[in-house]
């Protein structure tokens, strides 16, 4: 079991084709309470079956990770659904643990770089989930003006986008920051990989919030949250950035 | 493929008629403001913003609930809605047994959208089968409303009736052809049309757009990719009538159809295609003669392109003919909606992943499966939130029981109604907001009775010209108000057609309403002495070919970039010391004195001046050809160069003899002075030409200043001093500046004209023959040039040098009034562009005004020509006790000077016509402006020095910003058509009509709005639905009028 372990552990840190699995579930739920559930304890039991269970992860499981990281980075471009995107960044963000994985890892230090993903989008996933409670669904480019129509929700998915694909400031960033000095220190090719993956996420954000957020809007179709909503995102991603520079910054 | 000529020439045709609605763009240097649906300015109103709205996609009124603003705000009466809704009803009867009257009233002052679609995608039956039951439609319903045919039907008439190859491409396969075929058309009309923006121009431009461009898409690495089979297109024929027949055969359009496929081609780029079509028509324009292109090349471009994505994108996997595309919609009309749905993004988001993920896999029978959910989803959910719409507004009419007692057809009339009457409210509420404006002007005119009678006029201390801008209206007021002054309105050129050329520019610019074309030239010349500002030019030139430069960056940034920064903070921080510091290096070039040539030349002077022009030209060839020193190059050598070039001798002795030369070298330098200085016979004869066009005659000069004086009803009782004032703004970083400038004036300042005119009236022997035609101006009235900066409200007074010794003792006074009325123009301006209240206004509104004038991130430094709405054409004495809030033109007319009417008819013909246009450009600007505006200035780029973009690259933004025209998003300007007053008998104003075709067709038409006030009958007129209709200022919209039955 110890010897295979590993390949559990690609279920929950998902690597292509077990990934799947995840984004199947995640598609299918439709409750934020869930999907939330889902990104911040999906990986826990991943990091727990490496700190527990996994005796030893073969070198070219690193090879593997990276194609399914670059292999959802390059799927982020084409999905327009915004859920589905956020599962993708989840399973890329997710998998780039499995690249300064070692026997040395410690388990809270894998904890933050999963975390530094999963606190994002959750922020992203229940904003999304605002707007399907309206729309029924956000596939961006039929889902287009949000910021005319919603413009604080739409201010707020801006920033939790930007601080996903690991915008400098938020801990994502620092995350991609370390794994780029780790990989540059044993094998630059990974290095230039994460760099790749670093910008396909930059660019299917950018074309993901320019297809949802820029336009004239639905007539008719104003709706906004509340002042005090807003008041309580802004706090959680201030501290988000607080903890990000906090724990992660350090360790640069 | 070669084309007889017969052909070519019908190809021509086609595209000069496929052009005719798009709307001439004007290069921005001299803005034109023109009404975006010129083009369809012989069609009623209602049907040309309809029409519009089919080709530029632009909307024609604006949304119900902008509307319902205004009708809270009290612009809009309840009355007039009431009339107008029974108006409708009188036309259009609805069913039976329900108040429809009330639902109407209901919907336009209750309910903010729109509750029908306008579209014939849902059939009204659906509806109204969706009223009256309360859940799903039956299966028989929905069959019939998902029948193939009916679906295919649809498809056609709104994919191929009405729309290109690719665009059908783009709905159905999600090609995005259109989009990179812009790009692309953008891209190549950029490289071309360029007028010194770009460091490396296209070749050969000289030899045409197509040309040009046809050498480049051959070899050219941008269209690289594509290039084999723009090669094989272009190689099919040589002209561009060729390859348009050639690709329209390709793609299996029908000649039938022709017209319509480029007319709608054209309109994609309607910036570009306006552009290039005013381009190709302008003789007078510099670039357009020496870079020829037109709309023919445009669109041969266009198709060539077009063809080649089609080929990359479509062929061997789409359907990419017209027939094709027709045979795919009538075998698959269902996967064809579901298609269109999908990629023209109105399908649900609900459905959106899941139709992606089967038209991706692309099994047939699973589109066809899910097509088929879709649509009778869509037709459910549809049928269901109108009916909900119809239901909800029953309830606010109250009308429920009524609606549930409907039956089915009965239900189906309410239907049609409703949809009849949300199609057509937006003229509703236009002439109800009209109809608001003209009530409050008719209580705020004076009556005549109450004017006093021009005879207990005594002599004015001065009297001032202004242009009819609606910006001159405030100053006139406050003007008037401080002071002993007396104004009239008139076209900002003075009535005066003149082309201009300006001190050190070498290019004439038309100073007159873009309609006329003048024949008479004036040149501006230095009077000042030479002057040493060689250092500061030299400066100049060199940061400005640094700027221009494409490797300067790399090696100078470190040298001079310091100095850009200090530019920058001080236009940021400090802009109007910094702009007053920089005007100081400048006050050699902005003081000098300048000379005006507007009498007309004898022919012994042209002579004598062309004469000394080439012999000053033969000097400086001699000197720069042979390098010898000025005092070599004697006048008997000049005179014998100058006689063999123009080919009255052959022998050049002297020129052998003091330069040393051989035959051969004398000759080769005589063919240069030919050919490269110009001395040829040919030569001097269009000199002579061109100088026949300097200046007026006697008899042009009282021509003019007559129709002038005669025009305002200025003809007696001339005061000491006679203003004229032309305007024009001042704005930095603003390639919209001249769009704020005298629109009469061809969007330029309006000083040259007021020089000139001033100039002309001044002459003695003008005023003698003026005296002769009864306008007897007196010795010591004296017309003084003014410019009214419209930013600032300053005016400045000009050519006092010219002034007569008796003069100088009173201009302190004049300056003071002047100045007073400036300050208190800006007080009642400056609350309005900084939104506070006008008992807020600042007693330094002045020095806010100059700032805004000098910021170089002020979007908007004034607020122009916004909220015009009237053109009042009558004496002063009519609106002289009503602050129209810079909200009218105001045209001096005395209708008692104007027996024959000839003076209305000039006044009609063009500052009314101009006014319209400004009118129209600012109503359309409003209502849409991201289709007929230009969008918000902050994403402006300058193109080619003669348009702007949004962003990069996309079409050339015609109309007007954002932020001349709206307010924090909605409409600062009131969009309305003009309201035009003529004080005059009724019959007098007719006649004019009568005689000035372009009037008749916008009042018939209706265009604009036009009433006229006769001060005889003591009755008021107003042209409505074809008549003139007496009115009482109360009476307007209640309808209480008396017809007339006298149709223009």
């Amino acid at each position: 079991m110890t010897e295979y372990g590993w390949l559990f552990a690609t279920l929950f840190l998902p690597l292509f084709p077990l990934a799947m699995v995840f984004n199947f579930v995640f598609q299918r739920a439709h409750n934020s309470v869930l999907r939330v559930a889902l990104l911040l304890l999906w990986p826990m039991v991943g990091l727990w079956l490496l700190d527990n269970v996994v005796k030893q992860v073969p070198q070219w499981v690193m090879y593997w990770a990276l194609a399914s990281v670059l292999l959802y980075s390059v799927r982020m471009l084409v999905v327009r659904e915004v859920g589905i995107w956020v599962g993708f960044l989840a399973t890329a963000g997710w998998g780039l643990v499995w690249l300064s994985y070692s026997e040395s890892s410690s388990a809270a230090t894998m904890v933050l770089h999963v975390m530094a993903f999963s606190l994002p989008l959750v922020l992203l996933i229940s904003l999304v989930m605002q707007l399907e409670r309206f729309h029924g669904s956000v596939f961006a480019g039929v889902v287009s003006g949000v910021a005319q129509n919603h413009p604080r929700v739409a201010g707020l998915i801006a920033i939790s986008v930007l601080a996903a694909i690991g915008t400098p400031l938020f801990p994502a960033f620092f995350s991609m920051l370390i794994h780029v000095a780790q990989s540059m220190a044993f094998l630059p090719v990974v290095t230039i990989g994460i760099g790749v993956v670093w910008l396909l996420w930059s660019w299917s954000g950018v074309r993901l919030l320019q297809e949802l957020l820029v336009g004239a809007g639905e007539v008719g179709a104003k709706q906004d949250i509340t002042i005090a909503m807003v008041a309580l995102y802004a706090f959680f991603l201030v501290l988000i950035i607080a903890a990000g520079v906090y724990f992660l910054g350090r360790m640069l | 493929m070669s084309l007889s000529l017969g052909m070519k020439a019908q190809i021509r045709s086609m595209v000069f008629v496929a052009g005719e609605p798009i709307p001439s763009f004007w290069p921005m240097r001299g803005f034109i403001h023109h009404n975006p649906l010129h083009g369809l300015e012989k069609l009623p109103f209602a049907q040309a913003v309809c029409k519009g709205e089919r080709l530029f996609h632009g909307k024609g009124f604006l949304p119900r609930s902008m509307y319902q603003r205004y009708y809270r705000e009290g612009e809009v009466s309840h009355d007039a809605l009431v009339t107008g809704v029974k108006r409708f009803l009188d036309e259009t009867p609805g069913p039976e047994g329900i108040d429809l009257h009330a639902m109407l009233l209901a919907l336009l002052t209750e309910v903010e959208s729109p509750i029908t679609v306008h579209d014939n995608k849902l059939s009204a039956r659906v509806i109204a089968k969706a009223i009256g039951s309360t859940g799903q439609l039956s299966k028989a319903m929905l069959e019939a409303e998902t029948r193939p045919e009916r679906l295919e039907k649809v498809l056609r008439e709104d994919l191929l009736d009405e729309g290109t190859v690719y665009e059908a491409l783009d709905a159905l396969f999600g090609t995005d052809i259109s989009e990179e075929l812009d790009e692309l058309v953008v891209k190549s009309c950029l490289s071309f049309f360029d007028e010194g923006q770009a460091v490396w121009s296209m070749p050969g431009r000289g030899d045409g757009l197509f040309s040009a461009w046809r050498e480049v898409a051959r070899r050219g690495f941008g269209l690289f990719r594509r290039g084999r089979y723009i090669r094989k297109t272009l190689d099919a024929a040589s002209e561009p009538e060729g390859i348009i027949v050639h690709v329209l055969d390709q793609l299996g359009v029908p000649e039938s159809q022709w017209v319509g496929y480029f007319s709608r081609e054209l309109s994609r780029l309607h910036g570009w295609a306006g552009f290039i079509r005013w381009r190709s028509g302008a003789r007078h324009y510099f670039h357009g003669q020496r870079f020829p292109g037109d709309l023919v090349d445009f669109l041969a471009i266009r198709l060539t392109l077009s063809a080649a994505l089609i080929h990359e994108r479509a062929a061997n996997r789409y359907p990419s003919t017209m027939a094709a595309l027709a045979e795919f919609v009538a075998e698959r009309p269902l996967e064809a909606w579901l298609r269109q749905a999908f990629y023209r993004k109105t399908i649900h988001p609900a459905w959106a992943q899941r139709v992606q993920q089967v038209l991706l896999v692309g099994k047939h029978t699973q589109v066809h499966k899910l097509a088929r959910e879709y649509i009778e989803y869509w037709v459910q959910r549809s049928a269901k939130n109108q009916a909900d719409g119809v239901r909800r507004l029953a309830s606010l009419a109250g009308a429920e029981k009524a609606l549930q007692s409907l039956d089915d057809e009965g239900l189906l009339s309410l239907m049609k109604s409703l949809q009849s009457f949300e199609k057509s409210e937006g003229m509703l509420w236009l002439e109800a907001i009209e109809d608001g404006a003209i009530q409050r002007l008719m209580s705020c005119l004076n009556k005549p009775a109450r004017r006093v009678p021009d005879e207990s006029y005594k002599r004015p201390f001065a009297q001032a010209l202004f242009c009819i801008d609606t910006r001159s209206e405030r100053l006139r007021r406050h003007l008037e108000s401080v002071g002993d002054y007396q104004t009239f309105g008139i076209a900002g050129f003075f009535g005066v057609p003149v082309s201009f050329m300006s001190l050190g520019k070498g290019n004439e610019t038309h100073l007159c309403p873009v309609l006329l074309s003048p024949k008479n030239l004036v040149m501006e010349m230095s009077v000042n002495e030479v002057q040493d500002t060689t250092a500061l030019s030299v400066f100049e030139k060199v940061v400005h070919e640094l700027k221009e430069s494409v490797f300067a960056p790399f090696v100078t940034v470190e040298a001079i970039g310091l100095l850009f920064g200090f530019d920058m903070v001080g236009k940021t921080l400090a802009p109007r010391a910094y702009n007053r510091w920089r005007s100081r290096l400048h006050d050699n070039q902005s003081h000098s004195h300048t000379h005006l040539l507007i009498d007309k030349l004898t022919r012994e002077q042209a002579d004598s001046i062309i004469r000394a022009v080439q012999r000053g030209v033969i000097a400086k060839a001699v000197e720069h050809e042979f390098e010898v020193p000025p005092e070599s190059v004697t006048d008997d050598l000049i005179r014998e160069l100058r006689e063999v070039a123009l080919g009255h001798s052959e022998k050049t002795p002297l020129l052998q003899q003091q330069l040393r030369l051989d035959d051969e070298q004398c000759s080769r330098f005589i063919e240069r002075l030919r050919s490269t200085y110009r001395l040829s016979p040919a030569d001097t004869r269009s000199q002579m030409e061109r100088l026949g066009r300097i200046g007026f005659t006697l008899e042009e000069q009282v021509g003019f200043v007559s129709q002038a004086l005669r025009s305002i009803g200025l003809t007696r009782n001339f005061s000491r001093f006679v203003l004229c004032v032309g305007h024009g703004s001042q704005s930095e970083n603003n390639p919209y500046e001249s769009a704020l400038d005298c629109g009469a004036c061809g969007g330029n300042p309006g000083l040259a004209n007021a020089r000139i005119f001033a100039h002309m009236a001044n002459k003695p022997a003008v005023r003698t023959r003026l005296k002769a035609q009864g306008i007897d101006i007196p010795d010591d009235a004296w017309f003084v040039p003014a410019m009214h900066n419209t930013t600032t409200d300053e005016v400045t007074l000009y050519d006092l040098d010219l002034l007569p010794s008796t003069h100088p003792v009173y201009l302190d006074r004049l300056q003071n009034g002047l100045v007073a009325a400036c300050r208190l123009c800006t007080q009642e301006r400056m609350p309005e562009l900084n939104f506070i209240a006008a008992q807020q206004a600042s007693e330094n509104a002045d020095k806010q005004a100059v700032r805004n004038a000098m910021d170089w991130s002020q979007v908007r430094p004034e607020w122009g020509l916004a909220r015009n709405a009237y053109f009042i054409i009558g004496r002063r004495e009519l609106t002289e006790d009503c602050p129209l809030n810079g909200r009218a033109f105001l045209h001096s007319y005395d209708y008692r000077l104007d027996r024959k009417q000839r003076l209305l008819e000039n006044i009609m013909t063009g500052p009314l016509v101009v006014g319209q246009w400004i009118n129209m450009e600012h109503y359309f600007s409003a209502v849409d402006n991201e289709h007929y505006g230009s969008g918000s200035k902050v994403y402006h780029n300058v193109a080619g020095r003669f348009g702007v973009m949004t962003g990069n690259i996309s079409d050339l933004r015609t109309g007007l910003p954002a932020q001349t025209v709206l307010a924090e998003g909605v409409p600062y300007h009131e969009p309305m058509r003009l309201v035009t007053v003529v004080e005059a008998p009724l019959a007098h104003v007719q006649s004019a009509i009568a005689q000035v075709a372009i009037i008749r067709r916008l009042l018939n038409n209706g265009w604009i709005r036009m009433m006229v006030i006769d001060p005889e009958a003591g009755r008021t007129h107003v042209y409505q639905a074809g008549d003139w209709q007496q009115v009482t200022p109360q009476a307007i919209s209640d309808q209480s009028v008396h017809k007339e039955a006298m149709p223009v």
